[in-house]
Protein backbone atom coordinates (compact mmCIF):
# COMPACT_ATOMS: atom_id res chain seq x y z
CA UNK A 1 0.00 0.00 0.00
CA UNK A 2 2.94 2.35 0.57
CA UNK A 3 3.41 2.34 -3.20
CA UNK A 4 0.26 4.48 -3.29
CA UNK A 5 2.04 7.15 -1.22
CA UNK A 6 4.72 7.39 -3.91
CA UNK A 7 2.04 7.53 -6.58
CA UNK A 8 0.19 10.35 -4.80
CA UNK A 9 3.43 12.21 -4.18
CA UNK A 10 4.24 11.84 -7.86
CA UNK A 11 0.84 13.14 -8.91
CA UNK A 12 1.34 16.20 -6.71
CA UNK A 13 4.81 16.77 -8.15
CA UNK A 14 3.54 16.28 -11.69
CA UNK A 15 0.68 18.68 -11.08
CA UNK A 16 3.12 21.34 -9.83
CA UNK A 17 5.24 20.90 -12.98
CA UNK A 18 2.31 20.50 -15.40
CA UNK A 19 3.29 23.61 -17.35
CA UNK A 20 6.78 22.22 -18.06
CA UNK A 21 5.72 20.22 -21.13
CA UNK A 22 9.34 19.58 -22.17
CA UNK A 23 9.72 17.20 -19.18
CA UNK A 24 7.05 14.76 -20.39
CA UNK A 25 9.14 12.79 -22.91
CA UNK A 26 11.80 12.17 -20.25
CA UNK A 27 9.21 10.96 -17.74
CA UNK A 28 7.71 8.51 -20.25
CA UNK A 29 11.15 7.13 -21.17
CA UNK A 30 12.07 6.71 -17.49
CA UNK A 31 8.85 4.72 -16.95
CA UNK A 32 9.80 2.32 -19.76
CA UNK A 33 13.30 1.82 -18.34
CA UNK A 34 11.94 1.18 -14.81
CA UNK A 35 9.54 -1.44 -16.20
CA UNK A 36 12.50 -3.23 -17.83
CA UNK A 37 14.47 -3.08 -14.58
CA UNK A 38 11.56 -4.49 -12.54
CA UNK A 39 11.06 -7.34 -15.01
CA UNK A 40 14.76 -8.17 -14.73
CA UNK A 41 14.35 -8.29 -10.92
CA UNK A 42 11.23 -10.45 -11.26
CA UNK A 43 13.18 -12.88 -13.45
CA UNK A 44 16.00 -12.99 -10.92
CA UNK A 45 13.53 -13.69 -8.09
CA UNK A 46 11.91 -16.56 -9.98
CA UNK A 47 15.22 -18.08 -11.05
CA UNK A 48 16.41 -18.09 -7.43
CA UNK A 49 13.25 -19.78 -6.09
CA UNK A 50 14.13 -23.50 -5.84
CA UNK A 51 10.51 -24.48 -5.22
CA UNK A 52 9.43 -22.89 -8.48
CA UNK A 53 12.36 -24.30 -10.49
CA UNK A 54 12.02 -27.91 -9.27
CA UNK A 55 8.26 -28.12 -9.79
CA UNK A 56 8.00 -26.06 -12.93
CA UNK A 57 7.34 -28.99 -15.31
CA UNK A 58 4.85 -30.73 -13.03
CA UNK A 59 2.69 -27.80 -12.04
CA UNK A 60 3.45 -25.32 -14.79
CA UNK A 61 0.76 -26.65 -17.09
CA UNK A 62 -1.93 -26.52 -14.40
CA UNK A 63 -0.90 -22.96 -13.54
CA UNK A 64 -1.09 -21.84 -17.15
CA UNK A 65 -4.55 -23.36 -17.60
CA UNK A 66 -5.72 -21.38 -14.56
CA UNK A 67 -4.04 -18.23 -15.82
CA UNK A 68 -5.70 -18.35 -19.22
CA UNK A 69 -9.06 -19.24 -17.65
CA UNK A 70 -8.82 -16.27 -15.30
CA UNK A 71 -7.68 -13.81 -17.95
CA UNK A 72 -10.30 -14.96 -20.49
CA UNK A 73 -13.09 -14.94 -17.90
CA UNK A 74 -12.25 -11.49 -16.59
CA UNK A 75 -11.94 -9.97 -20.07
CA UNK A 76 -15.22 -11.57 -21.20
CA UNK A 77 -17.11 -10.47 -18.09
CA UNK A 78 -15.77 -6.91 -18.01
CA UNK A 79 -16.31 -6.52 -21.77
CA UNK A 80 -20.03 -5.99 -21.15
CA UNK A 81 -19.28 -3.23 -18.62
CA UNK A 82 -16.82 -1.69 -21.08
CA UNK A 83 -19.39 -1.70 -23.90
CA UNK A 84 -22.18 -0.28 -21.76
CA UNK A 85 -20.33 2.37 -19.74
CA UNK A 86 -16.98 3.24 -21.29
CA UNK A 87 -16.70 2.69 -25.02
CA UNK A 88 -17.17 6.03 -26.73
CA UNK B 1 5.97 -6.17 -31.04
CA UNK B 2 9.57 -4.99 -30.71
CA UNK B 3 8.72 -3.46 -27.35
CA UNK B 4 7.11 -6.71 -26.21
CA UNK B 5 10.20 -8.76 -27.10
CA UNK B 6 12.54 -6.33 -25.37
CA UNK B 7 10.33 -6.48 -22.27
CA UNK B 8 10.31 -10.29 -22.32
CA UNK B 9 14.06 -10.38 -22.85
CA UNK B 10 14.64 -8.52 -19.57
CA UNK B 11 12.57 -11.07 -17.67
CA UNK B 12 14.22 -14.11 -19.32
CA UNK B 13 17.61 -12.47 -18.81
CA UNK B 14 16.82 -12.12 -15.09
CA UNK B 15 15.91 -15.83 -14.87
CA UNK B 16 19.21 -16.88 -16.46
CA UNK B 17 21.24 -14.51 -14.30
CA UNK B 18 19.95 -16.10 -11.11
CA UNK B 19 19.88 -19.71 -12.38
CA UNK B 20 23.56 -19.45 -13.27
CA UNK B 21 24.34 -17.71 -9.97
CA UNK B 22 25.43 -14.47 -11.59
CA UNK B 23 23.21 -12.27 -9.43
CA UNK B 24 25.27 -9.29 -8.20
CA UNK B 25 25.91 -9.30 -4.45
CA UNK B 26 24.26 -5.91 -4.05
CA UNK B 27 20.99 -7.35 -5.40
CA UNK B 28 21.10 -10.34 -3.03
CA UNK B 29 21.69 -8.17 0.03
CA UNK B 30 19.11 -5.51 -0.72
CA UNK B 31 15.57 -5.77 -1.98
CA UNK B 32 16.14 -3.27 -4.74
CA UNK B 33 12.93 -4.17 -6.55
CA UNK B 34 10.90 -2.49 -3.80
CA UNK B 35 12.78 0.76 -4.30
CA UNK B 36 12.55 0.37 -8.07
CA UNK B 37 8.79 -0.03 -7.74
CA UNK B 38 8.60 3.09 -5.53
CA UNK B 39 10.53 5.05 -8.15
CA UNK B 40 8.31 3.69 -10.89
CA UNK B 41 5.16 4.61 -8.97
CA UNK B 42 6.41 8.14 -8.36
CA UNK B 43 7.21 8.48 -12.09
CA UNK B 44 3.77 7.21 -13.08
CA UNK B 45 2.30 9.70 -10.61
CA UNK B 46 4.26 12.56 -12.15
CA UNK B 47 3.10 11.47 -15.59
CA UNK B 48 -0.52 11.42 -14.37
CA UNK B 49 -0.23 14.73 -12.50
CA UNK B 50 1.04 16.46 -15.60
CA UNK B 51 -1.91 15.17 -17.59
CA UNK B 52 -4.87 17.35 -16.66
CA UNK B 53 -7.40 15.33 -18.69
CA UNK B 54 -7.00 12.15 -16.59
CA UNK B 55 -9.15 13.48 -13.75
CA UNK B 56 -12.10 13.91 -16.13
CA UNK B 57 -12.77 10.16 -16.08
CA UNK B 58 -14.05 10.51 -12.51
CA UNK B 59 -16.88 12.70 -13.72
CA UNK B 60 -18.18 9.80 -15.82
CA UNK B 61 -20.22 6.70 -14.86
CA UNK B 62 -20.07 5.91 -11.16
CA UNK B 63 -22.01 2.66 -11.48
CA UNK B 64 -19.80 1.75 -14.41
CA UNK B 65 -16.66 2.37 -12.37
CA UNK B 66 -17.90 0.14 -9.55
CA UNK B 67 -18.86 -2.61 -11.98
CA UNK B 68 -15.32 -2.79 -13.38
CA UNK B 69 -13.64 -4.62 -10.47
CA UNK B 70 -16.82 -6.62 -9.76
CA UNK B 71 -17.04 -7.97 -13.31
CA UNK B 72 -13.30 -8.62 -13.42
CA UNK B 73 -13.41 -10.47 -10.10
CA UNK B 74 -16.42 -12.63 -11.02
CA UNK B 75 -15.04 -13.40 -14.49
CA UNK B 76 -11.64 -14.26 -13.11
CA UNK B 77 -12.94 -16.65 -10.44
CA UNK B 78 -15.48 -18.40 -12.73
CA UNK B 79 -13.03 -18.52 -15.64
CA UNK B 80 -10.26 -20.16 -13.61
CA UNK B 81 -12.70 -22.58 -11.95
CA UNK B 82 -14.15 -23.60 -15.31
CA UNK B 83 -10.72 -24.02 -16.94
CA UNK B 84 -9.50 -26.20 -14.04
CA UNK B 85 -12.71 -28.25 -14.14
CA UNK B 86 -12.19 -28.85 -17.87
CA UNK B 87 -8.82 -30.54 -17.21
CA UNK B 88 -10.52 -32.81 -14.63
CA UNK B 89 -9.41 -30.89 -11.53
CA UNK B 90 -11.42 -29.34 -8.69
CA UNK B 91 -13.64 -26.41 -9.69
CA UNK B 92 -13.33 -24.92 -6.20
CA UNK B 93 -9.52 -25.10 -6.20
CA UNK B 94 -9.51 -23.41 -9.58
CA UNK B 95 -11.75 -20.63 -8.26
CA UNK B 96 -9.40 -20.07 -5.30
CA UNK B 97 -6.36 -19.64 -7.55
CA UNK B 98 -8.42 -17.35 -9.81
CA UNK B 99 -9.30 -15.23 -6.77
CA UNK B 100 -5.61 -14.35 -6.46
CA UNK B 101 -6.19 -11.80 -9.27
CA UNK B 102 -2.45 -11.73 -9.99
CA UNK B 103 -1.56 -10.91 -6.37
CA UNK B 104 0.81 -13.91 -6.26
CA UNK B 105 2.64 -13.29 -2.99
CA UNK B 106 -0.44 -13.03 -0.80
CA UNK B 107 -2.64 -15.59 -2.58
CA UNK B 108 0.02 -18.33 -2.60
CA UNK B 109 0.80 -17.80 1.08
CA UNK B 110 -2.87 -17.96 2.07
CA UNK B 111 -3.55 -21.08 -0.02
CA UNK B 112 -0.40 -22.98 1.01
CA UNK B 113 -0.80 -22.24 4.71
CA UNK B 114 -4.55 -22.75 5.00
CA UNK B 115 -5.26 -25.41 2.36
CA UNK B 116 -2.53 -27.17 0.36
CA UNK B 117 1.14 -26.47 -0.37
CA UNK B 118 1.11 -27.68 -3.97
CA UNK B 119 -1.95 -25.60 -4.79
CA UNK B 120 -0.13 -22.68 -3.15
CA UNK B 121 2.80 -23.13 -5.53
CA UNK B 122 0.36 -23.42 -8.45
CA UNK B 123 -1.23 -20.16 -7.30
CA UNK B 124 2.24 -18.59 -7.16
CA UNK B 125 3.09 -19.64 -10.73
CA UNK B 126 -0.35 -18.90 -12.13
CA UNK B 127 -0.57 -15.42 -10.64
CA UNK B 128 3.04 -14.53 -11.51
CA UNK B 129 2.36 -15.53 -15.10
CA UNK B 130 -0.89 -13.55 -15.02
CA UNK B 131 1.04 -10.42 -14.09
CA UNK B 132 3.73 -11.20 -16.66
CA UNK B 133 1.27 -11.99 -19.47
CA UNK B 134 -0.67 -8.83 -18.67
CA UNK B 135 2.51 -6.76 -19.02
CA UNK B 136 3.54 -8.43 -22.25
CA UNK B 137 0.13 -8.80 -23.92
CA UNK B 138 -1.29 -5.36 -23.03
CA UNK B 139 -0.91 -3.87 -26.54
CA UNK B 140 -2.42 -6.97 -28.18
CA UNK B 141 -5.33 -7.08 -25.72
CA UNK B 142 -6.19 -3.43 -26.40
CA UNK B 143 -6.27 -4.13 -30.14
CA UNK B 144 -8.38 -7.28 -29.82
CA UNK B 145 -10.79 -6.50 -26.96
CA UNK B 146 -10.59 -2.77 -26.30
CA UNK B 147 -9.10 -0.51 -23.66
CA UNK B 148 -10.56 -2.34 -20.65
CA UNK B 149 -8.96 -5.71 -21.48
CA UNK B 150 -5.50 -5.05 -19.96
CA UNK B 151 -7.16 -3.84 -16.75
CA UNK B 152 -9.16 -7.09 -16.62
CA UNK B 153 -6.18 -9.34 -17.28
CA UNK B 154 -4.04 -7.43 -14.76
CA UNK B 155 -6.51 -7.96 -11.91
CA UNK B 156 -5.17 -6.66 -8.61
CA UNK B 157 -1.84 -5.68 -10.17
CA UNK B 158 -3.46 -2.87 -12.19
CA UNK B 159 -2.89 -0.55 -9.22
CA UNK B 160 0.90 -0.89 -9.25
CA UNK B 161 3.08 -3.17 -11.38
CA UNK B 162 0.94 -3.22 -14.52
CA UNK B 163 -0.38 0.35 -14.16
CA UNK B 164 2.39 1.81 -16.36
CA UNK B 165 1.64 -0.44 -19.34
CA UNK B 166 -2.11 0.07 -18.95
CA UNK B 167 -1.57 3.84 -18.90
CA UNK B 168 0.57 3.54 -21.98
CA UNK B 169 -1.63 1.30 -24.13
CA UNK B 170 -5.20 1.96 -22.90
CA UNK B 171 -4.58 5.68 -22.41
CA UNK B 172 -4.08 7.96 -19.42
CA UNK B 173 -7.84 8.34 -18.94
CA UNK B 174 -7.93 4.64 -17.97
CA UNK B 175 -5.30 5.03 -15.24
CA UNK B 176 -7.90 6.06 -12.65
CA UNK B 177 -10.09 3.05 -13.55
CA UNK B 178 -7.08 0.73 -13.38
CA UNK B 179 -6.08 2.16 -10.01
CA UNK B 180 -9.59 1.89 -8.60
CA UNK B 181 -10.13 -1.65 -9.92
CA UNK B 182 -6.72 -2.81 -8.68
CA UNK B 183 -7.27 -1.41 -5.19
CA UNK B 184 -10.71 -3.05 -4.84
CA UNK B 185 -9.44 -6.43 -6.12
CA UNK B 186 -6.34 -6.27 -3.88
CA UNK B 187 -8.53 -5.77 -0.83
CA UNK B 188 -10.76 -8.66 -1.93
CA UNK B 189 -7.94 -11.26 -2.28
CA UNK B 190 -7.48 -12.06 1.45
CA UNK B 191 -11.28 -12.03 1.93
CA UNK B 192 -12.34 -14.21 -1.01
CA UNK B 193 -9.75 -17.02 -0.95
CA UNK B 194 -10.62 -18.28 2.57
CA UNK B 195 -14.32 -17.96 1.71
CA UNK B 196 -13.92 -20.10 -1.44
CA UNK B 197 -11.78 -22.87 0.11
Amino acid sequence: METLLFLCGGVLLGYLFRKRKELRAGVEKSITVMIWLLLLFLGIAIGANQQVIENIHVIGTKAMVLTFGGIAGSIACSYFVYRKFFKA
Amino acid sequence: MKGTLITLLFFVGGCFISIYGLTPQALLENDLSTYALYALMALVGVSLGMDESSINILKKANLGLLLVPISIGVGSIIGSGLAYFLIAESFVEGMAVGAGFGYYSLSSVIISSTYDTILGVIALLSNISRELLSLVLAPLLVKAFGNMAPIASSGATSMDTTLPVITRYSGKEYAIIALFSGIVLTVLVPLLIPLIL
